[in-house]
């Protein structure tokens, strides 16, 4: 249970890892240290050693054997613990004077055990290692040592306190680590949880923990992000494929009761040439809004900017205001035409003219009989501004918000009839080109204005 | 105005359809072979190619979508081989990007699927009646109207007629195609520069102005509705000139 825990928990894994690591690098650090110390304490014991028989042979130089003798003997008096040795003998291995019984006369340094240097009755440490340095003086051996002790216990207290400091750390850093998995592995299931419901199709959920400032909490703020996105498009679909459905129902059923009609008539011998020319002419309004749809969700798709070239806006509105200025007065509506300069965007030219064409239609058709509907254009250093104006009804500030959606229509002009798409691909189009589409009062009437980016070449 | 049959009444064409949908080539078959143009049919791209290297047609449909060759590689090749058999590209509905390919990779005029019957015979009669003429004339004449197509001037019965850029053009486009049937959309595309269908009637407000300078006038009509397919102009065999 446990080890699955740990082969499940990526933060766990990481905590047990990096505490074997931290313990690894600390025994380490601990063994170098370890020998440092023990070598140093060392060869301060043999120097102090050393220091002694130096001491021996300057006091035999200066006082015979009486002198060494009481040399040796004084030192020797003076050991208290054990954990020094000095002896005097002779060449036949009598001990003359000391605290150690007699050694094998070896001239320099060497290490000695416990039972080779004591005396009886034993005193000290058996365990105890002496460093023994000797000399010869005239025909006397003479020889101090120094149990080594001291090292020993130094090194002991090394060690118990490297066992404590590396329990203590291998504890923290793995008490952390299942605190720290612990933690993940419960935000991680509040994350799992709430993407289950989503996938399950509850595109409601809000992931927890976006608002925590780290890495998690930055993926799981993009994870809400692409939800909510994704619950715009799904509602949007959805609101599309029923505005659809209900946008195609009516024309549907006219176009079947001219069907009928033309079938009762050829069943009686009737002229059905009309019901058939309705029928077709429905079929045709049908096949528009399917068009529009399309091309919409073409353009919005942004493939069409692959083909942008340049086109000067003049251009284009004055050729739409020679096409539609006779549109608008045979409808009774009067369309002007405000000059600009030339001035060229990167656009679509086709797409630019049907947006145009859109929106000078919306005027003629959405107007009074007399309105003036204007068609005009100014350009700033870095702007193209071009707009379509009318002193119609206008529009109200609700339908502004909403006159873009495909299929809206407001309750004035479904009496006059359109896919209810147009506007739509005009949004459409503004927004491929970066454009920015506004509708505003005109005082009275509506002007929608879009404004492009300007183009020097 | 009335509709004279039998000036939209085509001669007969050999075309090579290549299209896989079984559906459309039966319609179209069957649409074109009334009229008395001799159709064949390949389902696929790479035999139309094989079968186009030994044969010669006076106008091809080609459907974008086909199997193991492409339209668009199929028209590709053929204008790389010298080919210069005239295509008519058919695209689905929508496609908007079709069309451009379509047209930059050497087809010469496109439809959108579904289409009318009168839309498909109208391009096909003006793709084969544009291939006949060699150079492009820069100068009309239908009866008494003549067109100068680089002094952009008409005159009819020796009458100079002022018309605005936009008319002046849709009567050039009628002219080239003189007792042919051109289409709204034909017409729309052609004139306007329009690839799609506008809801005010953009192309009978400028007929009808056309007709007022052009025809009335004078004391015969030379433009005339062809009901339910478009508008052409040709001088009716009762009003000789």
């Amino acid at each position: 249970m446990w080890l699955r825990t740990i082969q499940r928990s990526s933060a766990l894994r990481f905590a047990v890892g990096l505490s074997a690591l931290s313990a690894l690098s600390m025994a380490v650090v601990f063994a170098a240290m370890y020998w440092l110390i023990g070598a140093q304490l060392h060869s301060h014991l043999e120097s102090s050693v050393a220091a002694e028989l130096a001491e021996f042979s300057s006091e035999w130089e200066a006082r015979g054997f009486d002198g060494l003798r009481d040399i040796v003997r004084h030192h020797a008096e003076e050991v208290r613990d054990a954990d020094a040795i000095f002896v005097l003998q002779s060449l036949d291995g009598t001990v003359i004077a000391g605290n150690a019984r007699g050694i094998s006369p070896v001239v320099g340094h060497r290490t000695l055990a416990h039972r080779e240097v004591a005396a009886e009755p034993a005193v000290g440490d058996a365990d105890d290692t002496f460093y023994v340095a000797g000399a010869m003086l005239g025909d006397y051996f003479v020889a101090a040592g120094e149990s080594d002790e001291e090292v020993d216990e130094i090194q002991d207290i090394l060690i118990k306190g490297f066992g404590i400091a590396l329990l203590a750390t291998t504890l923290l850093s793995l008490a952390a680590g299942v605190l720290l998995s612990r933690r993940m592995q419960a935000r991680i299931k509040g994350i799992r949880a709430a993407l289950e419901r989503v996938a399950a199709g509850d595109l409601k959920q809000v992931i927890p923990g976006s608002d925590a400032r780290d890495d998690v909490g930055e993926v799981v703020g993009l994870v809400n992000t692409t939800v909510r996105d994704l619950r715009i498009v799904m509602d949007s679909v959805q609101q599309i494929s029923n505005d659809i459905a209900h946008d195609l129902k009516r024309p549907l059923g006219r176009l079947q009761s001219q069907l009928a009609l033309a079938y009762d008539g050829a069943k009686s011998g009737n002229d059905i040439q009309q019901p058939l020319a309705d029928a077709l002419a429905q079929t045709r309004d049908i096949q528009r809004v399917f068009e529009a749809l399309l091309r919409i969700a073409q353009i919005e798709s942004g493939a069409r900017r692959a083909k942008f070239r340049p086109v000067d806006i003049a251009a284009l509105l004055g050729d739409l205001y020679e096409t539609f200025e006779p549109v608008a007065t045979d409808a009774n509506r009067k369309l002007l035409l405000v000059r600009g300069e030339p001035a060229t965007i990167n656009g679509d030219e086709e797409l630019l003219t049907q947006l145009f064409a859109n929106l000078l239609e919306n005027g003629i058709c959405h107007t009074p009989e007399g309105s003036t509907i204007t068609l005009g254009m100014e350009v700033t250093k870095l702007a193209v501004r071009a707009w379509v104006s009318d002193n119609g009804a206008g529009i109200s500030d609700a339908d502004r918000e909403l006159i873009t959606q495909r299929f809206y229509r407001s309750d004035k002009s479904r009496a006059v009839g359109g896919s209810g798409l147009g506007l739509s691909l005009v949004a459409a189009v503004a927004s491929l080109h970066d454009a920015k589409l506004e509708f505003a009062d005109n005082h009275p009437g509506l002007i929608v204005s879009v404004t492009f980016r300007r183009v020097m070449i | 105005m009335s509709a004279n049959p039998s000036r939209i009444k085509p001669g007969t064409m050999s075309v090579l359809l290549i299209e896989d949908d079984l559906e459309v080539v039966e319609s179209i078959r069957a649409a074109l072979t009334a009229r008395g143009s001799v159709v064949e049919v390949i389902g696929d791209g790479a035999s139309a190619l094989k079968h186009l290297s030994l044969t010669k047609y006076d106008v091809i449909i080609a459907d974008r979508m086909l199997p193991v060759r492409s339209g668009l590689e199929v028209v590709k090749d053929m204008r790389e081989r010298g080919d210069g058999t005239p295509v008519l590209f058919l695209t689905a509905l929508g496609g908007l990007d079709d069309r451009v390919e379509g047209l930059e990779a050497g087809a010469d005029d496109y439809l959108v699927k579904p289409f009318e019957y009168a839309e498909l015979i109208a391009r096909l009669e003006a793709l084969v009646r544009r291939t006949k003429q060699d150079s492009a004339p820069t100068h009309y004449r239908v009866a008494d109207l003549e067109l100068d197509l680089l002094n952009r001037t008409a005159t009819r019965a020796n009458a100079k007629i002022s018309l605005q850029a936009k008319e002046f053009k849709l009567l050039a486009v009628l002219a080239q195609h003189e007792g042919k049937t051109l289409t709204r959309a034909m017409l729309l595309e052609r004139v306007w520069g329009f690839h799609f269908d506008p809801r005010t009637s953009v192309v009978e407000t400028h007929i009808s102005r056309l007709r007022a300078k052009v025809d009335r006038p004078f004391s015969f009509p030379l433009i005339h509705t062809i009901r339910g397919a478009g508008y052409s102009l040709y001088v009716a065999p009762d009003n000789p000139t």
